[in-house]
């Protein structure tokens, strides 16, 4: 997966210091499939994504096994004059338009559903999220 | 052509490549040219 893997060489590029070289694969990626994948995050080793266009992966604790679609949003937010920035568990899937902004903790094997919008709060683990913070839908799962 | 000769032309093509970046790319990419990348 050529996205993947742009990523992955412009975030080596910046940790070995070659920033004008990442810089240059990181604006590749954009131009190329429209996703946002700054070298400086840390993704986890294991990471995917399907026509990620519009997604932009902001800074974050990030979980291993993460998965991403189409306008997904992960970044820092603004509270009491202090920047937080979200943690995000093991096998996250982000549907479509999905967001996830601020002192929020996703738990292990949480799926974000289309258009949900989470942004200062606590996902348990194993749980389906609708809707919009405040007013979150979550529904646990049940896990075989 | 293989994945890191893409690559590189496509950058030089984009962003103009000097010759120190190129020659920097040309052997982080060396292990690809032994492996072959799947999509």
């Amino acid at each position: 997966m050529y996205c993947n893997f742009l990523y992955q060489l412009s975030h080596y590029e910046y940790i070995r210091g070659n920033t004008t070289i990442a810089d240059k694969v990181y604006s590749l990626n954009k131009m190329l499939h429209g996703v946002d994948l700054f070298y400086e995050i840390s993704l986890p080793k294991h990471w995917s994504c399907e026509h990620p266009v519009g997604t932009v992966m902001g800074r974050a604790k990030y979980g291993d096994y993460f998965f991403f679609y189409q306008g997904c949003t992960v970044g820092g937010s603004w509270h009491r004059e202090k920047l937080y920035y979200p943690t995000i568990g093991k096998g996250v899937m982000m549907y479509s338009d999905s967001k996830v902004l601020g002192n929020s903790h996703i738990g292990d094997h949480v799926i974000l559903s289309a258009n949900a919008y989470v942004i200062n709060e606590d996902i348990p683990n194993n749980c389906t999220v609708f809707g919009q913070s405040p007013h979150l839908t979550v529904k646990k799962r049940l896990i075989e | 052509m293989d994945i890191s000769e893409i690559l590189i032309h496509q950058l030089e093509t984009l962003f103009l490549l000097t010759p120190q970046e190129r020659e920097q790319l040309q052997g982080d990419l060396k292990p690809l040219k032994e492996k072959r990348l799947r999509h």
